[in-house]
């Protein structure tokens, strides 16, 4: 059951992490050169899609 | 040899054709699949972003190839994926360009990031199709600096959001930068200024056009002084004249740049 836990959180970061690359491809292109950001953890990220999920 | 045009070989994507079952979308196979599947938005709003030309290679495969670009549609992407919560607006007050930044804030950005933006998406496109999609259009044609410059100017107004939209009741939050007056001039410079043989643009002329841009937008007022020194760079850039004080016009000795006219003496907008 771990395991099977461990791996719907791997899908989840793997989906998340697809939508932040694709996110900051558009975004790195906008920002001023030098703003780049530092790619976030895997809790980051999931707090993040989590984020995105509400507002959209 | 030209290729062949008839009505059906020539292809649109239609909006019923977005795939709306939550299984892994398939793998886009023609440019206007690529680009339906990451902005279907977009596909609702404005069609197809290509009219691709279907033409046989033999008895089993066929070439795709897009024949014209659609600008509304690709002016519509710059305007980025609400899903992602990317957003960028045309803020007409300051005809400037401004995104959301990840953190939420509206951040200035410029005409020619976006530009970059457009070639660097048709780009990745090209770079994920299948062999039988002729690529030239989407690697040159499209990705000039002409079609890019059409993109961007449609996108100022289908991208155009005005005074209200960082006004104090408003929940949309920008970077308030001190490089303000020097956009203004740069607007002032690039799009209100042009080279006129035997024309002079007086100095007090510019100054109090410049003023009356700065008031519409409830910026500060700014003395003659600073005003030259944020112009003259400009204008030396653009026209390639420095500002004299030995001018002759009108009957009188006058202070301004020699074939330099301003455009329009009514305030824009």
């Amino acid at each position: 059951m771990y395991n099977q836990y461990n791996q719907q959180k791997l899908d989840l970061v793997r989906k998340a992490r697809e939508k932040w690359l694709e996110s900051e491809f558009f975004l790195g292109f906008l920002r001023s050169e030098g703003n780049s950001v530092p790619e976030p953890t895997d809790e980051e990220l999931l707090q993040w899609h989590q984020n995105l999920q509400r507002q959209t | 040899m030209a290729p062949e045009f008839t009505t059906s070989n020539l292809k649109i994507f239609r909006p019923d054709q977005i795939n709306f079952n939550f299984g892994a979308p398939e793998k886009p196979t023609t440019p206007n699949e690529w680009f339906a599947q990451k902005y279907p938005e977009q596909i609702k709003k404005f069609g197809s972003p290509f009219l691709e030309l279907s033409q046989p290679l033999d008895q089993f495969r066929v070439q795709i190839m897009p024949v014209s670009i659609n600008l509304d549609f690709f002016a519509g992407v710059l305007g980025g994926r609400k899903d992602l919560g990317r957003h960028v607006i045309y803020y007409q007050p300051e005809m400037d360009w401004y995104f959301k930044d990840a953190d939420g804030i509206y951040k200035p950005t410029t005409a020619c990031k976006l530009a970059n933006l457009y070639r660097a998406l048709l780009m990745k496109c090209a770079g994920e199709m299948p062999g039988n999609i002729h690529l030239l259009n989407l690697f040159h044609e499209y990705r000039s600096e002409k079609i890019s410059k059409s993109v961007i100017l449609r996108a100022k107004s289908i991208l155009q959001a005005d005074a209200s939209f960082f006004s104090a009741e408003s929940k949309n939050q920008r970077v308030k930068g001190p490089e303000l007056f020097e956009r203004v001039a740069r607007v002032f410079v690039e799009e209100m200024l042009s080279a006129e043989p035997g024309q002079i643009l007086k100095l007090q002329e510019a100054y109090t056009f410049f003023r009356g841009l700065l008031k519409q937008r409830n910026l500060p007022d700014l003395t003659k002084a600073d005003f030259k020194c944020i112009i003259g760079p400009l204008i030396r850039d653009q026209f390639n004249v420095a500002l004299r004080n030995d001018l002759v016009g009108e009957g009188k000795e006058l202070r301004g740049w020699k074939g330099v006219k301003l455009l329009t003496r009514t305030l824009p907008g």
